[in-house]
C-alpha cells in the first residue's frame, strides 16, 4: 500500500501572474450606511467595502490574503491569471438577466374600448363616457390584432385586457379569446390571460368564462372608503362598495389568488401609508403595489391639483414599507409588489416579467399594445401618449406585419434612446444592472426621449427606491433579509430554510 | 486663479446675462474635460453650470445656485468630492473597458446559436 497521499502547497494552485483583473463594476455611497462603498459588477452581483478596501480593491492592490478579496473573487468581481473562464461565467450571467429579448415581445395588451363609468381625476388613459360605443375596438381589428400578435415569435404570451373599463366590452374579450384558443391548437403557444377591471361588472356569466380560462384579474383599490371614493368618483359615489363586492365574487368563482389589487396615489394619498396598507390587509390581500402617479392622460391635466414630486413620493413609500416590515414581523404576511420587482432584479440573476423596468426599455421590445382603433403602440404608455397628441411612439396599424413594426419610426426611437448602458448619468450608475429605461415616460414628461437624469423623475424615484434597499440590505437584519427573501422567492418566511435567508 | 474667485465668460458682462454664485477652477492634468463634464452634469439638479478654457490647461466652472437656500460651501465642497468619485469612475472605465465589451459580445454570440434539437 502506497503511503500518505501528498497534496501539491496551495501556492501551486494559485495564479502565478502578479495582480488581478477588476471585473467591469460601478460603485456609490449610499446616505445611512456610513463608511461604506456599495460596488455593483456588470451583472449584478453586489458588495460593501469599507473606503480602505475600496480604495485599494479600485487601485488594484486589495491583498488577496484578505476575505474581502475572496467575497470579491467569489462574486466575480476580480479574477485572476487567464481569466477567460470567469469571462464566460459572467457572460452567462449577463446574458440569463437579458434573457427577456430573445423571444420579442410577450405582453399583448388589447385596448378593448375606451368607454368607462368612473371619471377617475387621475385616469392615465383619456377614457370615454360609457355610452360611446364608437370607442370600442371592431370585430375586424381584433381579428388583425391576433393574427399580428401570433407573428410574434415568442412561446409564451400573456393576453391582457384593457380599457377604459374592458368589460362593458365583454362580447369583444369572449371573441378574442376564443380566436386566440381556436388558432393556438395550431401554434401551441403557453398562453395566460390578464385584465385590469374595476369588476363592477363581472356578473355570473363574466365570472364562469374567467374561470374557464384561468384569468389573471387585477383591480384598482385606493386604500379606505372615504380615499377611494374621493380617488375614483362615479354616479350614486359608491365604488368602494361596488369594488369590495366585486372582490368577494371575483375570488368565489375564481379563488383568492387571481385577483391582485394596485392603488394609485395621489396627493392626499400620500398622508394615509399605514391606512391604506391597513386596508390591504384587511381585505386579505397579500401584496399591495403602491404606485405612484401616472404623467399621462387626465392624470396630466390634474397634476397641479393632485400631483407632487418624488422628493415627497420617497418619504411617503419609506413609511409604508417600514409599516410592511413590521407587519411581517408581528406574523402578517404582506408585500409591496414593487419593491418585490426590484429586490428580484438585485437578489436573483433572472429578469421579472415586469416590462417597464427594462434595459433596453420593455417598449416595443416587451410588449405591444392594439388600441380600439387599431393602432398599434409599443406600450400602454405609448398609447396614453397618443390620446395627448403625441404619435411619436405609434409603431403602425393591425394590418402591418411584425417584421415592418420592429422596422418602424416608432421602434427605431425606442431602440436609440431605451438602452440605459449608453444614457448619460446611467452609464455611470451602480444601480443600473438592476433599473432601466424609459423613454416614453421621458417623452411625456420632458418632451424628449433621453431626459435630464439629474431632474428626471424616474431616476429620482428609482435612485432614491434602491437607497432605501441597499440602507436595509446593509443593516442585513435578520427578520428583514428573510422577509426581502420570501418576496423574490414567493415563499412564507415560515418555510424558508435557515441557510437560503442568509 | 483662486478655486473661488468670481468670474464671467469672457463675452458675458459681469453680472448680467449669468451672474455666478462661486466659481471652480480644475486642473485637466488630474481631472480630465470628460470627468468635469460628468460631474457638472450631475450638479444641473441643483446649479447652473457654465464652463470656459483657462490657461495653463485648466477648466473654469461658474455656478449659479438654482435654490437661494443652498449653502454654496457645501455645494463646492460636494462638487470637489464628486470630481474624485467621477475620475475614479473613469479611470475603472478605461480599465474594464475590454472586459466589458468581451462579456457582452459572448453574451450576446451564445444567444444567437440555435438550442440543440430535442431528443
Amino acid at each position: 500500500m502506497a503511503g500518505r497521499l501528498s497534496f501539491a502547497p496551495l501556492a501551486d494552485f494559485q495564479s502565478k501572474e502578479p495582480g488581478y483583473q477588476p471585473m467591469p463594476f460601478r460603485f456609490a455611497r449610499i446616505p445611512g450606511v456610513d463608511g461604506k462603498v456599495l460596488v455593483t459588477s456588470e451583472v449584478g452581483e453586489f458588495e460593501f467595502l469599507d473606503e480602505v478596501d475600496f480604495m485599494a480593491f479600485a487601485a488594484g492592490t486589495l491583498s488577496p490574503a484578505t476575505d474581502t478579496y475572496a467575497d470579491l473573487q467569489g462574486k466575480h468581481f476580480l479574477a485572476e491569471g487567464d481569466y477567460s473562464s470567469t469571462l464566460r461565467m459572467v457572460a452567462a450571467k449577463y446574458r440569463t438577466r437579458k434573457s427577456f429579448l430573445k423571444g420579442g415581445p410577450a405582453l399583448h395588451v388589447f385596448v378593448v374600448t375606451l368607454r368607462c363609468d368612473h371619471s377617475c381625476r387621475y385616469c392615465q388613459v383619456s377614457r370615454q363616457t360609457a355610452d360611446q360605443a364608437r370607442f370600442d375596438m371592431s370585430a375586424e381589428t381584433a381579428a388583425a390584432a391576433i393574427d399580428l400578435m401570433f407573428q410574434t415569435p415568442s412561446p409564451s404570451l400573456t393576453v391582457e385586457f384593457q380599457g377604459g373599463e374592458p368589460l362593458l366590452a365583454f362580447p369583444r374579450i369572449r371573441q378574442i379569446v376564443e380566436a386566440i384558443e381556436e388558432r393556438n391548437l395550431v401554434e401551441g403557444r403557453a398562453i395566460t390571460y390578464s385584465m385590469t377591471s374595476t369588476l363592477h361588472q363581472a356578473d355570473g356569466e363574466v365570472l364562469e368564462f374567467l374561470r374557464r380560462h384561468d384569468f389573471q384579474l387585477s383591480t384598482s383599490l385606493d386604500g379606505p372608503e372615504a380615499l377611494h371614493d374621493a380617488n375614483r368618483p362615479r354616479p350614486g359615489r359608491e365604488s368602494h362598495r361596488r369594488t369590495l363586492d366585486g372582490i368577494g365574487r371575483v375570488r368565489e368563482a375564481l379563488g383568492e389568488r387571481s385577483l391582485s389589487a394596485l392603488t394609485t396615489l395621489t396627493r392626499e394619498s400620500l398622508k394615509y401609508p399605514e391606512a391604506i396598507v391597513d386596508e390591504y390587509v384587511r381585505l386579505g390581500f397579500p401584496s399591495i403595489f403602491l404606485r405612484p402617479l401616472s404623467p399621462f392622460g387626465f392624470a396630466a391635466k390634474a397634476a397641479q391639483r393632485i400631483g407632487y414630486g418624488m422628493e415627497e413620493f420617497l418619504p411617503f413609500y419609506e413609511r409604508a414599507l417600514a409599516y410592511i416590515l413590521e407587519l411581517n414581523r408581528m406574523g402578517v404576511a404582506i408585500q409591496e409588489a414593487y419593491t418585490g420587482f426590484l429586490l428580484s432584479h438585485i437578489l436573483t440573476p433572472f429578469p421579472t416579467g415586469y416590462v417597464d423596468l427594462r434595459s433596453p426599455t420593455g417598449a416595443g421590445l416587451g410588449a405591444r399594445v392594439y388600441n380600439y382603433d387599431g393602432g398599434v403602440y409599443a406600450s400602454d404608455e405609448g398609447r396614453m401618449l397618443a390620446e395627448m397628441g403625441d404619435h411619436s411612439l405609434r409603431l403602425g396599424t393591425v394590418h402591418d406585419s411584425h417584421a415592418d413594426l420592429m422596422r418602424s419610426e416608432g421602434m427605431q426611437l425606442l431602440l436609440a434612446t431605451g438602452v440605459a448602458e449608453a444614457l448619460p448619468g446611467c452609464s455611470d450608475c451602480a444601480f443600473l444592472p438592476y433599473c432601466g429605461a424609459d423613454p416614453v415616460f421621458n417623452l411625456a414628461r420632458e418632451g424628449d426621449p433621453v431626459g435630464h437624469r439629474p431632474t428626471n423623475a424616474h431616476c429620482v424615484k428609482h435612485t432614491g427606491l434602491f437607497r432605501i434597499l441597499f440602507r436595509y440590505l446593509a443593516e442585513a437584519d435578520p427578520h428583514v433579509v428573510r422577509t426581502f427573501t420570501s418576496w423574490v422567492t414567493q415563499r412564507p418566511v415560515r418555510r424558508l430554510p435557515d441557510a437560503e435567508a442568509a | 486663479m483662486p478655486a473661488s474667485a468670481v468670474t464671467q465668460p469672457s463675452d458675458v458682462p459681469r453680472g448680467t446675462a449669468f451672474p455666478f454664485d462661486f466659481t471652480v477652477s480644475v486642473d485637466t492634468a488630474i481631472f480630465p474635460r470628460e470627468v468635469v463634464l460628468r460631474t457638472c452634469y450631475a450638479f444641473t439638479d441643483r446649479c447652473h453650470c457654465w464652463l470656459e478654457s483657462e490657461e495653463g490647461a485648466r477648466i473654469l466652472v461658474g455656478f449659479r445656485l438654482k435654490a437661494s437656500s443652498a449653502d454654496p460651501d457645501a455645494i463646492r465642497g460636494e462638487f470637489g468630492n464628486a470630481l474624485i468619485d467621477f475620475g475614479l469612475r473613469a479611470s475603472i472605465e478605461e480599465k474594464t473597458r475590454a472586459v466589458r465589451e468581451a462579456i457582452v459580445s459572448a453574451a450576446l454570440a451564445e444567444a444567437s446559436v440555435p438550442a440543440p434539437a430535442k431528443r
